[in-house]
């Protein structure tokens, strides 16, 4: 009796054990690199995270203690082996709610296969938490034949298999069933399909969209070169190392990056910055210079932007000045001491009066503000910068509009400021010129931004303009690469924007569609048979006489908010399609949820790929966007017949 | 006879030296390495090369196969300092930076030593970078890694390779002063024969002394 009831002591005495720790134990809540196995236990292909070999990435986990208590170490193991960390490579962060921040900087492994990482965290009680996740490293296959020397990177910012559609009937026409002519990047021999779905939505923003190109991993929407974590600290993520790092590190080789946007817009900065806030303006220019240059050898930096790399005192004379400073939102960067160590790069400062351009120069860079700067370079440059305006450049549309005639200006253009924007082709012409003086080659990164960004206003003459000044950009580099064989083109996108579908053609002449009434102008539109062949005429700069031809094309959103359609150009940029021609055209009503959204959104369809040059081959079927990152490194590293 | 074993050994010993053929290259100017002169038997080519996964129909080989690039330039030599590959090795190096370079041996060869230098530069492919020994039928006879994110780096082997009728250097690196021993033939040639004579000789020669 005096057993049994021992025996039932011990038996609660036990189970109060177990119930205390099934109330207080510590766990982990996230494991990074992300893995499908730490998320849902599924340890089956796909695989979430994968790298090269000997390609840098950051190990973090989150780790929930109980409430008062510390985490008071962590140790990462892959395949069982404990990771060692480098000098300072390493951190314990309590990052508030007694949750701890563990991290491991500039891991990397150079074996090929699919590793298991855990993570095992101890509590200052000896309580251990433990998680459980996995990644891959890919296999390349050495000596496979010649390296891919350059590798260029054409986005077109939103451009789906109808944007090209469009560009290509404005500028080469079609007749009797058959296209006129081909666009440039119609001309490339090897086309694939590609989802770009983000780590956390299927549908991506350009941040994660372009991120996949330059990492060969996902991120969520709004994040660039960099894991998610559960900071507030916008430089602190765990990162991956990018391809012109890599490239550089291990190749000698040279990064550019030239766009029609912003520079610290999501698409360039992804290809060179980390950070989870893809608006953290002068930080990732800043980081431009204070990171890229060094580890990424950056030689051309091309687009708009200037207002990130003035100071905000004025000293350095007319320009907004570090916007979104500091000193105003908090986009300055710093990182913490691990990410230093790990990454060998710089603190960063919060500098408002720092004068960047300058600090370009210094490090040796030619600095063109316009076109006449770009072509007052003396062929013997090798390292570039241009800024052409104060934020986004101006779009081609309006670009021409004022090179054909210095009158026209279009309202809600900076043109007036900057009347000398160079177009994205001369822009690619420059940077070819300077990025192809590396004996060891280069990676570009030319994005067509505009094609995207007025796709979202639904103002389809701007877009359509903008695609084919992108397919100009294309031309120059196949000409490149015509001359020099051993150059990877890739032409994608980042994402499809606003669902463009070329629904048809106008039934009247533009002259007519003027003079017609707003409650007819739905009746216009011509389908099938009606739609017909819409002929635009093409001017000697290459680009459409005008966009306002009889019969034109039409183009439907299905990705859309509201819209006042009058099926003409709009005189004004940039002018939202709820607050655009609200007397002149009739409402169509878009299927965004909400009130206030003035603009059509991405859309989670597939893109198209197309590619030529040294590797060009394995770039076809259908695939996944970081699927992309492999094929060309696969093409850098290992080379193609 | 005790005076002829001087003379004999010395020529015993030349004799032994020709077995052995020590082909040395050090990339200085000939854009195509030739080793033509030596008493190798057949010849040593030198190109760019490709690993082959596939026949002509597509189908797996049996073992992956290297071959000249046909598309290829022909492989050249320069100052690895030219291509940020750091300080000359010793002067122009092989530039294998952008493909393998294939040394084919029109007959298999025995090979008892190979040394090899590599760029003064970190700048390499960062994994899997093997120095590679294939017989006639493609198989891997041998691998010796190198490392060339090592300034520097250098091999230096002493090997017992038989068969050997291909060898291949890795892409992403100059290569310089490039040594491969080809051993004597497995038939005993005169020379041999001669010494072992000698030492047979002298062998009875001090026993009947004793």
């Amino acid at each position: 009796m005096k057993l049994q009831n021992s025996g039932k002591l011990i038996a609660a005495i036990t189970g109060l054990f177990a119930l205390g720790n099934a109330f207080a134990a510590p766990t982990v809540t996230r494991l990074n690199p992300p893995s499908a196995l730490f998320t849902y236990a599924d340890a089956t292909p796909p695989y979430i995270s994968r790298f090269l070999p000997a390609q840098r990435f950051d190990l973090q986990a989150t780790i929930q203690a109980d409430a008062g208590k510390t985490i008071t170490s962590v140790v990462f193991k892959v395949n069982g082996t404990p990771v060692t960390a480098a000098g300072g490579a390493s951190a314990i962060t309590s990052i508030g709610g007694d949750k701890f921040s563990a991290t491991i900087r500039g891991y990397s492994n150079s074996t090929a296969g699919v590793k298991t990482l855990v993570v095992e965290a101890t509590q200052d009680d000896s309580l251990v938490a433990t998680g459980t996740g996995n990644f891959e490293i890919a296999s390349i296959t050495l000596n496979a034949g010649r390296k891919a020397k350059n590798i260029i990177w054409l986005i077109g910012d939103g451009t789906g298999i109808a944007h090209r559609t469009a560009a290509r009937i404005v500028s080469k026409g079609a007749s009797l069933g058959k296209s006129n002519e081909p666009l440039a990047i119609d001309t490339l021999p090897v086309t694939g399909i590609v989802t770009t779905h983000s780590l956390n939505s299927i549908v991506t923003d350009s941040a994660p969209g372009a991120h996949c190109y330059s990492t060969g991993n996902k991120a969520n929407n709004g994040q660039e070169g960099v894991f998610p974590d559960d900071t507030t600290d916008k430089w602190d993520n765990p990162r991956i190392e990018h391809m012109g790092s890599y490239l550089a590190r291990t190749q000698g080789k040279w990064l550019g990056i030239v766009s029609t946007a912003d520079v610290e817009d999501a698409t360039p900065a992804a290809f060179a910055v980390s950070t989870q806030d893809r608006g953290a303006g002068t930080g990732i220019c800043d980081m431009y210079l204070d990171e890229a240059v060094a580890n990424h050898n950056l030689h051309v930096l091309m687009g708009g932007g200037r207002k990130w790399f003035l100071p905000l005192d004025g000293s350095a004379g007319a320009g907004s000045g570090r916007v979104n400073s500091s000193t105003s939102s908090g986009g300055d960067y710093v990182v913490p001491a691990d990410v230093q160590a790990g990454w060998s790069v710089p603190a960063g400062a919060v500098d408002p009066n720092r004068n960047l351009i300058a600090d370009f120069q210094t490090a040796g860079f030619y600095y063109a503000p316009d076109l006449a700067g770009l072509n007052a370079m003396t062929g013997s440059e090798t390292k570039l910068l241009g800024l052409f305006n104060s934020g986004h450049m101006d779009v081609s549309y309006d670009k021409i509009a004022h090179r054909r005639n210095a009158a026209t200006i279009a309202p809600g253009s900076l043109i007036a400021t900057y009347p000398d924007q160079p177009l994205l082709e001369e822009m690619t012409d420059k940077a070819l010129t300077v990025l192809s003086k590396n004996a060891n080659g280069f990676v570009m990164m030319i994005e067509g931004a505009s094609i995207d960004k007025q796709a979202h206003n639904m103002d389809t003459e701007r877009w359509v303009h903008d695609a084919i000044e992108f397919d100009k950009a294309v031309a120059k580099c196949i000409a490149f690469q015509a001359a020099n064989p051993d150059t990877l083109i890739i032409v994608t996108a980042d994402h499809e924007c606003a669902g463009i579908a070329i629904s048809g053609g106008s039934t009247v002449t533009d002259a007519a569609l003027q003079s017609t009434a707003v409650g007819s102008l739905k009746g216009i539109v011509g389908t099938y048979d009606n739609a017909k062949f819409p002929a635009y005429t093409i001017a000697g700069d290459g680009y459409p006489t005008t966009m306002d031809v009889d019969y034109r094309m039409i183009i439907g959103y299905a990705g859309n908010s509201d819209r006042y359609e009058t099926w003409r150009s709009s005189p004004s940029y940039n002018v939202s399609p709820q607050a655009r021609n609200t007397t002149t055209g009739y409402l169509v009503t878009g299927q965004q949820p909400g009130t206030g959204v003035q603009s059509a959104v991405h859309t989670a369809s597939d893109i198209p790929l197309s590619a030529g040059g040294r590797g060009a081959a394995a770039f076809t079927g259908v695939f996944d966007n970081t699927d992309a990152f492999f094929k060309a490194m696969q093409a850098a590293i290992g080379g193609s017949k | 006879m005790k005076q002829l074993i001087p003379f004999l050994m010395v020529a015993a010993m030349c004799a032994s030296s020709q077995a052995a053929t020590v082909l040395s290259y050090s990339f200085t100017s000939d854009a195509t390495p030739s080793f033509s002169g030596d008493s190798l038997a057949g010849t040593v080519s030198a190109a760019y090369a490709y690993i082959e996964t596939v026949d002509a129909n597509g189908d797996p080989l049996p073992l992956p196969s290297f071959r000249p690039d046909l598309t290829a330039p022909a492989i050249t030599v320069g100052d690895p300092s030219a291509r940020g590959y750091g300080a000359a090795i010793s002067g122009n190096a092989l530039d294998a930076v952008d493909q393998a370079v294939l040394f084919s041996f029109s007959a298999p060869q025995d090979i008892s030593a190979f040394a090899l230098t590599l760029d003064n530069s970190t700048l390499g492919t960062p994994f899997g970078t093997n120095l590679e020994f294939y017989d006639s039928q493609d198989a891997l006879l041998y691998s010796i890694l190198v490392d060339q994110t090592v300034s520097g780096f250098s091999v230096n082997q002493a090997l017992s390779l038989t068969g050997v009728s291909k060898v291949v250097l890795p892409s992403g690196a100059f290569y310089d002063n490039a040594s491969l021993t080809v051993a004597a033939s497995a038939v005993p040639e005169p020379s041999r024969v001669l010494l072992m004579g000698l030492f047979a000789g002298v062998a009875v020669f001090r026993r009947r002394r004793a």
